[in-house]
């Protein structure tokens, strides 16, 4: 009788659920009663109003790349700052548009003065950009970091910002995000890093840009522009063509990208998620985006090893082909990559002060967002999460000292 | 599934015959960190109390030395305060010790060991996800105040690194004290 009673209690024990309840110190309200009206926040909130079966069938068809028209509103401090603009509306990303709250891409019908209509609004930029003008921009889910924190990918261009290197970034500003009225969630606006995006940093039209795109596995994909530059160059770095690669190329550009993505090790590149531009006639340069997966995987590696991670692509070959055959460039590169190292601005007191800002910036405001997606589900998990995010790049820095 | 294999193993661990002891124990214990951070501020108020009931199997090895498995559940009560929240848990976890002890001057008891416990929730648990598992080292000690019952004090100390977020609800060391009865 005592064994069947005990083996019921662990039975019961083993069946009743652990819990975890958090109470936080602001109120938050609930996603199902919030309006734009109602909601007080300092984050810019968006209304996207567009017909109900288009979105539909757009969300149930997430990979058709769909476009929708619709309607933009865009409010500040309950102000409304756009006024029922006309938009192009299409979801993006790869395996994050697999999830519940979709990046949206929006693309203006004509060009937006953004220093009078603050459509984005970013503390600092490069000094060689311009945010005068908005042609489209990302409502961007944070790709794979959706589940965790929502500020890695801004948070690693920041750093890139304050580092100032040479190549082109994605500005961040996180917003509220309606669609036809209904809270649709938290999303970071974020300026393109296509053709729209970075021909509106130099004030240049589309036009003028020949714009590559590496996806993986290493496939090249000429997006806009001048195919017969970009294709000879290709050719020319197959046939390990040093003097056509360094006048094609803006080293200092190609040097400080490869650089600062192999100090944090992005594990998602430079198989894919690459890109560079020339404006006419200009030099190809590199833009920077989709930093979700660094400091994550491999962080142990040496950044050459990062670079040479036995993937095919361009990049990687171009890479090669310099640093093999030409000792300025190695010799550059070799020194640049320790010069950044040795910043002030790469370290882990400087990364832990972009997202402990961001950090603060957010805290208030997730709750809401995380009540209706549950990931992560409570607010000190996602304080957790944060850490996580300052503890890898701490790791990979020690990692690093090492290198050096 | 899980709990399938649970029941089963549960029915065959009662259900065995052999010169033994089987005995139940209850714990009441608290469970502590040393300075646990979160977001670079140190948690101040993580109290958090444990109840363990469980039962164990002592086999003897030789002379006074046997050898001890079992079975238990852990129930921890948490709270505390991190930022902007504050939160209230409560944690079960099952625990199984694998423990070789000596007995002396009659009475006592120590042993000293390892055990398995689940780190996630049942329905949490991922082959995919890190953290799946916690191991923990034991110190045990035992007196026995009546031919059936005995008081029993118990250390564990988590050996593994568990991030920060399991140590809220289930801190790294745990003293218990509590009382054991012999089946058998």
């Amino acid at each position: 009788m005592k064994k069947i009673i005990i083996s019921f209690t662990f039975l019961i024990l083993l069946i009743s659920c652990s819990d975890f309840d958090e109470e936080l110190k602001f109120d938050v309200p609930s996603y199902k009663d919030v309006t734009i009206e109602n909601l007080e926040t300092p984050f810019p909130v968006i209304n996207l109003i567009a017909n109900e079966e288009q979105v539909e069938k757009m969300f149930e068809n997430y990979r058709a790349e769909i476009e929708i028209e619709a309607r933009m509103d865009l409010y500040r401090n309950h102000e409304l700052q756009v006024d029922r603009e006309l938009v192009e509306l299409e979801i993006k990303g790869g395996k994050s548009a697999t999830f519940e709250l979709k990046s949206l891409g929006i693309k203006f019908d004509d060009t937006q003065d953004n220093s009078q209509r603050q459509i984005i609004n970013p503390e600092k930029i490069l000094p060689n950009h311009s945010l005068d003008k908005i042609k489209s921009f990302r409502l961007r889910n944070s790709g794979n970091d959706f589940f965790d924190t929502m500020l890695k990918d801004a948070t690693y261009s920041e750093l890139a910002i304050e580092l100032g290197l040479d190549f082109e970034v994605s500005y961040y500003e996180p917003a509220f995000v309606f669609i036809n009225n209904e809270f649709y969630g938290m999303l970071n606006i974020r300026t393109e890093t296509n053709s729209n995006g970075i021909s509106r940093l130099f004030d240049k039209k589309k036009k003028h840009l020949t714009m590559v795109k590496v996806d993986s596995p290493g496939v090249i994909d000429i997006k806009d522009g001048d195919e017969a530059r970009v294709y000879t160059l290709m050719q020319k770095i197959a046939d390990g063509d040093v003097a056509h690669i360094k006048q094609e190329i803006d080293l200092n550009s190609f040097i400080d990208y490869m650089a600062f993505e192999s100090l944090i090790t992005n594990f998602d590149w430079p198989n894919n998620n690459v890109r560079f531009y020339a404006i006419e006639d200009s030099k190809f340069r590199f833009v920077l985006y989709d930093l979700d997966y660094v400091n994550e995987i491999d962080i142990a590696n040496h950044p050459l090893k990062s670079i040479r991670n036995g993937n095919s692509s361009p990049i990687i070959d171009m890479f090669n082909v310099l640093y093999d055959n030409d000792a300025e460039f190695k010799q550059q590169f070799d020194e640049r990559l320790e010069e950044i190292y040795n910043n002030p601005k790469f370290s882990r007191e400087s990364f832990s002060t972009i997202l402990n800002k961001n950090m603060e910036y957010v805290e208030k405001e997730i709750p809401l967002h995380l009540q209706k997606y549950k990931e992560p589900e409570t607010l000190i998990e996602w304080y957790q999460n944060v850490d996580e995010l300052r503890a890898d790049f701490d790791d990979r820095f020690g990692y690093l000292k090492n290198k050096f | 599934m899980k709990k399938l294999l649970f029941i089963l193993f549960v029915f065959a661990f009662f259900g065995m015959n052999a010169q033994t002891k089987f005995n139940v124990e209850a714990h009441l214990g608290y469970a502590f960190n040393n300075d646990l951070y979160m977001n670079q501020e140190k948690i101040s108020s993580n109290t958090v109390l444990m109840t363990q009931l469980g039962a164990n199997v002592q086999i003897p090895i030789y002379k006074g030395i046997y050898g001890e498995t079992g079975i238990y559940g852990k129930l921890y009560f948490a709270e505390g305060e991190v930022r902007n929240s504050s939160y209230n848990a409560k944690t079960l976890r099952l625990d199984i010790p694998f423990l070789l002890g000596y007995h002396f001057l009659e009475k006592y008891r120590i042993s000293s060991g390892f055990s398995l416990s689940n780190n996630r929730d049942f329905n949490e648990l991922n082959i995919s996800k890190e953290n799946n598992v916690r191991v923990n080292f034991l110190i045990k000690g035992g007196y026995a105040f009546h031919k059936k019952w005995q008081i029993v004090a118990l250390f564990q100390r988590n050996l593994r690194t568990t991030p920060d977020l399991f140590l809220l609800n289930e801190p790294r060391t745990t003293i218990s004290v509590g009382i054991s009865y012999a089946l058998k």
